[in-house]
């Protein structure tokens, strides 16, 4: 196989893999399953908290 | 056969008359194939020769081409993984986090009335686990598997979302500002008909307010109140006995003798954390001052479990005996009465009844020499006359002083009588309730069906039902209304005079849900468009403020005392409790003892760990064993071996039980200790339209209920009993006793897995379980020595009650998934503890031993040998480690292991239980973020929370200090009410767990095998009179 054949085979093949990863078999898949888009874990900011278990204030 | 063997002893050798093994008849009939394929190594067909030809035609270029090629679109095809999400540093970090550090928020426990005091411990804003609060006088530190599991519930795939309107059976999404204004429209226009509120006992003062208020807005409203179970019948029978007040608290620790009627105490009677901790305290090994409990009951409970004695009997004959006691205790000269018992003999009682009489005239003594230190408890569910006996027979043992004086029970409204609940569903009949709103209940599925409750809802001009979760009520619901979490919530609550608890919300809601209270104050304010996030906590901090500080006379600003209170979560009151006793002689005419016991009796109980089914839902508590049978996932009819003999049943065959004209069909469990003709079921199973863990998870026994009973609302006589022919499996963690099979009889103890011995003896000879030690065997390995610290555990049997807290607050801490009935059933439930029941004497009165057994971290343990790729290992500070990501899933370890702890993940159990439902992406949320979340193929066991020792280890450097034992706690000890569990630096001599790791008392499981455990059991005395012994 000769230079320029070699280079146009590896960067056909780069294509089509990014190509063939990013469209076919993902269109089918759910849009988004990522757990921290569906929760949104928000504190309280009226809470009081303590950093240890024994630490009476009052 | 007889031929096939004397073929066979024709076939030996005469001079050795060896037998002739034989794999098939056709080996052992010489037949001719057989002696032919005896001439080749292989089979036929096995090793055919080489053929160029047979060969595919591709070429070794186009193979690999193709190979190729596969791989490649494998690769990309499947790069597809689960998108966690990205970790990201806080762009703002808020103020009370450190990255990594636990934060913890004081709060109360909702999951039942007894609102204990909690801490919720969270990461980076996620509650992952729940703790008691120390500073709370109650339960003082301590919380029940309920309050555990409690974080399950929050982050439930299956709460309810969004606000939801009910058309033709089906529910629509709907928003709240027309919820809201359908609603305000609806009470606005309700024209002197009744608004119905139905609620659980309010335990809050600022709840019980928004109330009133919503009373003064709405005049015709009313306020109905029920719990499916209650004491309502033990404060009616004190009212009637001493004219006033609730019955009170007892001093558990202070009684030298206990007398349980029907009484759980240590279970589901009252508040278990802080009666299990009072008991406990009475069993000290350390002061050799023990109490001793007598236990007459119909079947076995956790309270039976630690009984020094106990006797079985039918619920309706337990008037009969007070009756007899007492007269038996006033012909002795023991007791004064004001009411004649002269017909009553406890001698007849016992023969009528088949009790052991030798344990009753040691009863009869045991009261006669302590009176004042004694004290006689009957259950919530025995009738009225029975509670009015025993408070007259404390009375005249002078045992008034077991009684507490610094603190009652707080009630903020009376339940409705079974008229009240009757009058409601009449006016719901004829048309004259506008609205029904069930505040956070579920009384369609708790009413007794004689109600006709449900059916009366079709009738009523509104329902509304407020709910964190779908359930029977929301089904026939035209509004339902998703509310808080306990811990997205703010609130209050008062159980007991002296204290009063705050509840604050850890998390902001993750729903569309609100605060139930805020709800009721939208509509108080008439306008749909009045609720904001803060309307809840603005009303409870200015109720606080008017209500609850100025009593207080504090002498700080009201801001300050506010966050003072929310950071302890409690606030200590001066409210003195009223207790006056003055003894109504009226109440004798209730004594009497003429009830009949027709057929069989059935007992409906709360059940320990679903409770009235507010917990169904909960696949942590389905899948806690029960303390008793050890069966999960199931309720059954508990009856005694006789009866199953008498009815001609087995262990799981279906019975029909009819009473009157109410019938359910459930599976037989023949459970050892259960009284003759005594049928005992669990309530809070059965449920429908309740979820995918709930839906169809037993049988639901509030269909035997009838809001007309003589005894109580939880017992009925006269049942018959038929057996339906068909079977259903139950699961039980533990395989199921043999009390007549002399190999494994007792087992327990001739092994000396349990070793126990009576306090006579203990005191006698202190030596008494030390003697029974093997000596020190040698070993093919060097010890190694442990010279610095080394972890250790010691569990004092004579304080745990098996309730099996510890192993609910292990599964939160250590991500432990619920695995279902259908693994249960093949052994493969996944708890690293478990609490191991011993039956020995016989199956009617059966001695009941308990056993917490968790990973013993053997110093030569048999399991790190076998291991081939070395994941299960030493630490040098004596622990025994799994390194996860080296396990091979051989399972050789799990074999090997004598304690059989080991837990294999045959599935990704997450996976796998109820169509993923453990991979909603939420109750990742819930995971502890430092200890790793196991995958199929991986063992298991308990490592002694070494997240937390790592933690305390990472703090003493940071501190520049040594690592104490005393620094750690595991969570099976946090949460352990009775404090029957110690660990600790075995090496630390100063230390409270070094004088239990070295008591005399203690013992090693199978130490004869000479592993080397390092946990400790303190063995059990039992408190049986000295000439027994």
């Amino acid at each position: 196989m000769n230079r320029k054949k070699f280079f146009t085979s590896v960067s056909l093949g780069a294509v089509g893999f990014t190509i063939y990863n990013s469209f076919p078999m993902k269109y089918f898949s759910k849009k988004s399953n990522n757990p921290n888009s569906a929760v949104k874990v928000k504190i309280n900011p009226l809470a009081v908290s303590r950093n240890q278990k024994g630490n009476k204030n009052v | 056969m007889s031929d096939i063997k004397s073929d066979n002893t024709q076939n030996m050798d005469s001079d050795q008359l060896e037998p002739n093994y034989w794999r098939s008849f056709e080996a052992l009939y010489n037949d001719p194939t057989v002696i032919e394929a005896k001439g080749h190594e292989f089979k036929e067909g096995v090793t055919d020769d080489f053929s160029a030809t047979g060969m595919s035609n591709l070429s070794r270029r186009k193979f690999l081409a193709l190979l190729g090629a596969s791989a490649a679109i494998a690769g990309t095809a499947c790069t597809d993984y689960r998108d966690k999400g990205e970790i990201v540093p806080y762009n703002i970090k808020p103020e009370e986090i450190t990255v990594g550090k636990p934060n913890f928020y004081a709060s109360t426990c909702t999951a039942c009335a007894n609102a204990c005091g909690i801490l919720i411990k969270t990461r980076e804003g996620r509650p992952i686990k729940v703790d008691g609060n120390p500073d709370h006088p109650v339960n003082k530190g301590k919380i029940c598997a309920k309050g555990q599991a409690n974080i399950l519930n929050l982050y439930d795939p299956e709460r309810l979302k969004t606000p939801l309107i009910g058309r033709n059976s089906s529910f629509n999404e709907v928003s709240w500002k027309d919820a809201d204004s359908d609603i305000i429209n609806a009470l606005a226009s309700a024209n002197g008909k009744e608004i119905a509120i139905v609620t659980n006992p309010i335990t809050s003062p600022t709840t019980s307010k928004v109330i009133e208020d919503f009373k003064s807005k709405y005049p015709a409203t009313k306020v109905y109140s029920y719990s499916l179970f209650n004491d309502d019948i033990k404060n009616s029978a004190w009212q009637k006995t001493f004219g006033s007040g609730k019955y009170p608290l007892i001093k558990w620790n202070e009684a030298k003798v206990i007398v349980a009627l029907e009484s759980d105490f240590l279970g589901v009677d009252g508040n278990k954390i802080e009666n299990s901790r009072l008991f406990a305290e009475g069993r000290d090994v350390e002061t050799k001052s023990f109490n001793r409990l007598y236990c007459i009951d119909s079947t076995l409970t956790i309270t039976g479990n630690n009984s020094d004695y106990r006797l079985r009997l039918r619920p309706e004959a337990q008037i009969e005996f007070v009756m007899s006691l007492m007269n038996e205790l006033s012909s002795k000269g023991a007791l004064n009465l004001s009411v004649n018992t002269s017909g009553y003999s406890l001698s007849g009682f016992a023969t009528k009844y088949n009790l052991n009489k030798k344990v009753l005239d040691q009863l009869v003594k045991d009261l006669a020499s302590n009176k004042g230190k004694a004290i006689v408890d009957a259950g919530i569910s025995l009738s009225e006359n029975v509670h009015v006996a025993v408070n007259l027979l404390n009375e005249a043992l002078g045992n008034f002083t077991m009684f507490r004086s610094d603190s009652v029970v707080n009630i903020f409204a009376e339940n409705s009588s079974v008229q009240e609940i009757d009058s409601l569903i009449q006016k719901i009949n004829d048309g004259n309730v506008a609205a029904v709103i069930h505040f956070d209940c579920n009384p369609v599925y708790h009413l007794a069906q004689d109600f006709g409750y449900k059916k009366a809802l079709s009738k009523a001009g509104l329902v509304v039902t407020l709910s964190e979760r779908e359930n029977e009520t929301t089904f026939v619901s035209k509004y339902v209304l998703p509310i808080n979490h306990n811990f997205e919530s703010w609130g209050d609550a008062k159980t007991r005079t002296g204290v009063i608890s705050l509840q604050q919300p850890v998390i902001a809601p993750l729903n569309s849900t609100r605060q139930k209270e805020s709800i009721l104050l939208t509509w108080i304010n008439g306008k749909s468009d009045s609720f904001n996030e803060t309307l809840y906590h603005e009303y409870l901090m200015k109720n606080w403020e008017v209500s609850i500080y100025q009593t207080l006379n504090s002498k700080l600003d009201f801001k300050r005392f506010w966050f003072g209170a929310l950071h302890d979560g409690i606030v200590l009151t001066n409210d003195i409790p009223s207790i006056s006793r003055s003894f109504n002689n009226a109440v004798t005419g209730l004594l009497s003892a003429n009830v009949s016991e027709k057929g069989f009796a059935v007992i409906i109980k709360e059940s320990y760990n679903v409770a009235d089914g507010s917990f169904s839902h909960n696949g942590w508590m389905q899948e806690l064993p029960h303390p008793v049978s050890k069966i999960s996932w199931d309720n059954y009819a508990a009856v005694s071996e006789k009866t199953c003999k008498d009815l001609g049943v087995e262990n799981f065959d279906m019975i029909e039980i009819k009473i009157g004209d109410r019938k359910l069909s459930l599976p037989v469990f023949m459970q050892a200790g259960t009284a003759d003709n005594v049928v005992v079921i669990e309530s809070g199973f059965g449920r429908q339209n309740s979820g995918t863990v709930a839906n169809e998870v037993g049988f639901n026994s509030n269909l035997l209920m009838s809001k007309n009973s003589n005894l109580s609302q939880w017992i009925y006589s006269d049942a018959t009993i038929t057996k339906t022919g068909d079977s259903y499996k139950l699961a039980s963690s533990q395989e199921h006793h043999a009390f007549d099979d002399p190999k494994v009889q007792d087992l327990h103890k001739s092994r000396h897995i349990i070793q126990e011995a009576t306090v006579a003896a203990y005191v006698k000879n202190p030596h008494v379980i030390k003697e029974k030690h093997h000596e020190d065997q040698p070993s093919v390995y060097d010890p190694h020595p442990y010279n610095g610290l080394k972890w250790g555990m010691a569990i004092d049997l004579n304080k745990c009650t098996g309730c099996g807290d510890c192993v609910v607050a292990c599964n939160v801490e250590n991500n432990i998934p619920v695995v279902g009935k259908d693994q249960v059933l093949v052994s493969r439930e996944m708890q690293w503890l478990r609490i191991d029941r011993y039956y020995s004497g016989t199956p009617e009165d059966p001695q009941v031993s308990m056993q917490p057994m968790l990973c013993q971290h053997c110093d030569q343990a048999p399991c790190e040998n076998v291991c081939p790729v070395v994941a299960t290992n030493h630490s040098p500070d004596g622990l025994n480690q799994m390194v996860y990501n080296r396990c091979v899933g051989t399972r050789y370890c799990s074999n090997n292991c004598p304690f059989k702890v080991r837990r294999f993940n045959f599935f990704n159990f997450r996976d796998h239980f109820r169509d993923s439902f453990q991979e909603n992406p939420i109750l990742a949320l819930m995971h502890n973020p430092e200890v790793t979340v196991r995958s199929r193929g991986v063992m298991e066991k308990c490592t002694f929370c070494v997240q937390r020792i790592s933690e305390g280890r990472a703090d003493a450097t940071h501190e520049n200090r040594k690592l104490k034992g005393s620094d750690i706690t595991t969570a099976c000890q946090d949460s352990c009410g009775s404090n029957a569990i110690y660990f600790g630096d075995i090496n630390d001599k100063e230390s409270e767990f070094y004088k239990y790791r070295n008591h005399e008392l203690g013992y090693y499981v199978l130490e004869e095998l000479n592993v080397k455990p390092n946990v400790t059991y303190i063995a059990k005395l039992r408190n049986i009179h000295s000439e027994e012994v």
